[in-house]
């Protein structure tokens, strides 16, 4: 599939870069990124113009991330509405919904600036979740921008500097942005396993704290009777 | 004493995160053969090693990296009109010469190797980035020798050799 793009950017130039990086980041699967790489590396060796092909990434970058936000914003949220309204799916609720859209904007400017050109894989599905959640739409736009500038200046200049071997460098590339993708994830379960871990034991705290408390307030008539309340106690 | 199906909860969580650190050992190794096997490719560049030259790359571009003639490498693929297929990938020459492109680039590198052996004074000491002009082509560059043209057959020199498809 890259060998057919490249062959494509040599044979007709900027107009199937502007194609293949807009369609990219509208959130089809092919790889925006790989082709960047190739332009730079084709713009070292003569057959490109580094400062044409900036604008033109540029501009294809934003405008497919827009499209998948429109999408998101459009057909989504109707989307969503309607399955609401079927209630098939239990965990899409209009409380639930509200979560998330909470959720979603409290981490959503550092989302869409690191899926523009660490994490490239999941710039399509945010653009997307960014329209759907309502996301402010200047707020999106400057972060998306901020993030693909950052994204053409990297994939174009290592593509430049390392013009022999760009597929090599594409490859490095692509292997830190799953590394840092992997990592996040590792991160986020184990953030999520020690919050619960804690939980557990403020729990258990809770209910030593509240049999201790209960026991000294009990009349002790008759003879005594062996301490029920110490089997509530965990080990 | 907690529920049972926090337990559950808890354990697949622990599963999941030791599948992840899996992940990421596994990717971590990926990123470290791929950073080795940038530094051989760019080394094998460095030397002038032939068995570097990719699919994705010209004509222009072989020749380029290489320091050897364009017209010589056009003329040995048998390229009657260089400038019209100027932007065309060895790729595309190939599926338009319907032979496997392998077989372009063994015929390249066999190429190179007789234009280097014909032309000793050929230097691949100094490294070179591809010069996009002219006047900053290095000085590498410069004692290389043009191949011999016959002026009126416009065909190269014999000794050159051509390999045969």
């Amino acid at each position: 599939m890259s060998a057919f793009f490249v062959d494509a950017l040599q044979q007709y130039g900027y107009p199937v870069l502007w194609l293949v990086v807009f369609c990219a980041a509208a959130g089809a699967p092919i790889s925006g990124s790989l082709l960047l790489f190739a332009a730079g590396a084709f713009a070292a060796l003569d057959d490109f113009k580094i400062f044409i092909l900036f604008p033109v990434a540029l501009s294809a970058a934003v405008l497919g991330d827009n499209l998948g936000y429109f999408i998101g914003r459009r057909v989504g949220v109707a989307l969503i509405g309607w399955l609401e309204k079927q209630k098939r799916f239990r965990f899409i609720t209009p409380q639930a919904m509200e979560r998330g859209r909470a959720y979603f904007r409290r981490r959503a400017g550092w989302t869409i600036f690191i899926t523009r050109f660490l994490i490239v894989v999941l710039g399509g599905p945010v653009n997307i979740v960014a329209g759907l959640e309502l996301y402010p739409y200047p707020n999106f736009l400057f972060w998306d921008i901020s993030g693909q500038i950052l994204s053409v200046i990297i994939s174009l200049g290592l593509g430049f500097l390392f013009a022999r071997s760009w597929e090599e460098a594409a490859a490095v590339f692509g292997s830190i942005s799953s590394l840092a993708l992997a990592l996040l994830v590792a991160l986020f379960l184990f953030t999520v396993l020690v919050r619960r871990i804690r939980q557990r034991r403020t729990a258990r705290r809770a209910s030593i704290v509240e049999v201790e408390v209960i026991e000294p307030l009990q009349p002790q008539h008759g003879p005594a009777k062996p301490n029920t309340g110490s089997m509530l106690i965990p080990d | 004493m907690d529920a049972p199906g926090e337990r559950i909860k808890l354990g697949l969580l622990c599963l999941l995160l030791l599948l992840m650190l899996g992940i990421v050992c596994s990717t971590a190794v990926g990123t470290y053969r791929a950073v080795r096997s940038f530094q051989q490719q760019n080394n094998a560049l460095e030397t002038g090693d032939v068995s570097t030259i990719r699919s994705w790359m010209t004509i222009h571009v072989v020749a380029h990296l290489y320091r050897v003639p364009e017209d010589y490498l056009s003329h040995t693929l048998s390229v009657s009109n260089p400038d019209v297929l100027r932007h065309s990938t060895l790729n595309q020459l190939a599926s338009k010469k319907k032979q496997p492109v392998n077989r372009l680039i063994q015929t390249l590198q066999h190429a190179i190797l007789d234009y280097r052996k014909t032309h000793h004074a050929l230097s691949l000491s100094s490294p070179l980035r591809p010069s996009r002009h002219g006047s900053k082509t290095s000085h590498a560059v410069k004692t290389v020798p043009k191949p011999v043209l016959h002026s009126d057959t416009k065909s190269y020199s014999s000794t050159i050799g051509r390999p045969d498809y």
